[in-house]
């Protein structure tokens, strides 16, 4: 079943037909809250707050992406966390366990997860908005078009967003030696 | 030189976009048409794709439970609405309230100049060539019923409540005093007795709103 059918059916208090799309949804808005928020545990919080207020507001869905929709709900819900942080101290070291899940073999989980670990702390280094960009193009795979609509700014806001998180994301793994330069990249495929 | 460069800066704000296949035709083409002269521009476009292809290596994690929602989680919204409109029930009657004593806080500031001008005027030969007046601002319509040619002295440019009333005026006014205290008076008495309701009423609503208010939060 598509997602209008569901989230008419959800409207008439379906509440089953609003699970399946929790279901089809919550590993996309636990990953977007986790990579914005560096931290499994709010992540989680935020995750399952983003689908209770979805649920509660879903009357105000204008159709479109509801996945941009449920991004949107999710990433304020994200912003609001890391606006208490700041009169809090930061839990930084979270980033360092963000290492991948166990692989087929033990080297390339070492790899992939120190790897992780640099790409989660480039993350956090950037500017929210800039993050939340990366995170939904780069990691999550979307089209400009729908981070658009979960940024709710315009099509040139999210180029010049991606465009500056980007460059700033390449600079940094590029001090870290984790990005061969341009010009090496260009010799390796010739 | 000076157009190359300049085709550069152009070019160069677009490149992540254009490593994305999100550029216009139009645009993509004079994109193409740069990168295939600037070295360091297809260089960072490498970069820029590397960057991309690095950050999507980061593995979606499986979410440590389901979020689905329980008949609990949802109960909440079913009872919001009713404190939702009394809410706004209330901010409207505390607003309103407020409205009305301003209004008679300020009639009532107003109300004494025009009292005295209304009183005044049955003598005013000593000004043939009196001008009708308008009523200031704020006069009720009880007092604009009762339209009254006002003195004024010719050889004052000053027109208004404040002119300076002459010793005949002043006497005549004395007189008068008394008749119209009276009415005055319980007219006074009773702006008062409606400021204070209105006061009174404008309070309970507040405070009934910010209990409520306090309240609901604290439910949800």
């Amino acid at each position: 079943m598509d997602d209008d059918a569901l989230i008419s059916r959800a409207r008439a208090g379906d509440l089953d037909a609003f699970n399946l799309l929790v279901e089809r949804y919550q590993g996309l808005v636990f990953n977007v809250c986790l990579r914005m928020l560096s931290d499994r545990a709010a992540a989680e919080d935020a995750a399952q707050e983003a689908f209770i207020s979805a649920y509660r507001v879903l009357g105000r869905f204008r159709g479109g992406s509801f996945r941009a929709w449920l991004l949107r709900i999710a990433a304020n819900l994200c912003y609001d966390e890391m606006r208490r942080w700041r009169r809090r101290p930061l839990p930084l070291e979270a980033a360092a366990d963000l290492a991948a899940p166990a692989a087929q073999s033990p080297e390339s989980a070492l790899m992939r997860g120190e790897l992780a670990g640099h790409l989660q702390r480039g993350l956090a280094s950037l500017p929210a908005d800039q993050r939340l960009a990366l995170v939904l193009r780069d990691v999550q795979g979307l089209a400009y078009e729908e981070i658009a609509q979960a940024m709710a700014c315009s099509l040139g806001t999210v180029k010049s967003r991606i465009a500056r998180g980007r460059a700033r994301l390449r600079d940094y793994l590029k001090a870290q030696g984790l990005l061969p330069s341009g010009a090496a990249l260009a010799l390796e495929e010739e | 030189m000076a157009l190359a460069w300049l085709q550069h800066l152009l070019s160069h704000r677009h490149l992540s976009a254009y490593a994305d296949g999100e550029l216009a035709s139009g645009l993509r083409r004079r994109v193409e048409g740069h990168l295939a002269r600037c070295a360091r521009c297809r260089a960072e476009v490498e970069e820029l794709q590397a960057t991309a292809r690095t950050l999507s290596l980061l593995p979606q994690e499986a979410p440590p439970r389901s979020f689905a929602l329980g008949p609990d989680q949802v109960a909440a919204p079913a009872r919001r609405p009713p404190p939702a409109l009394a809410l706004r029930g209330l901010q409207a009657a505390t607003v309103a309230f407020s409205v009305l004593l301003v209004a008679l806080v300020a009639w009532d500031v107003a109300g004494p100049a025009t009292s005295e001008q209304a009183a005044a005027p049955a003598g005013s030969q000593s000004a043939p060539a009196a001008a009708p007046r308008e009523a200031p601002e704020g006069a009720g319509a009880a007092l604009a019923a009762t339209p009254t040619p006002a003195p004024t002295r010719p050889d004052m440019g000053l027109a208004g409540p404040q002119a300076t009333p002459t010793p005949a005026d002043r006497r005549r006014q004395t007189e008068e005093a008394p008749a119209a205290e009276a009415g005055e008076e319980t007219g006074r008495s009773l702006l008062r007795i409606a400021q204070v309701a209105a006061g009174v009423a404008a309070g309970l609503a507040a405070g009934a709103w910010a209990v409520l208010a306090i309240r609901s939060r604290r439910g949800s």
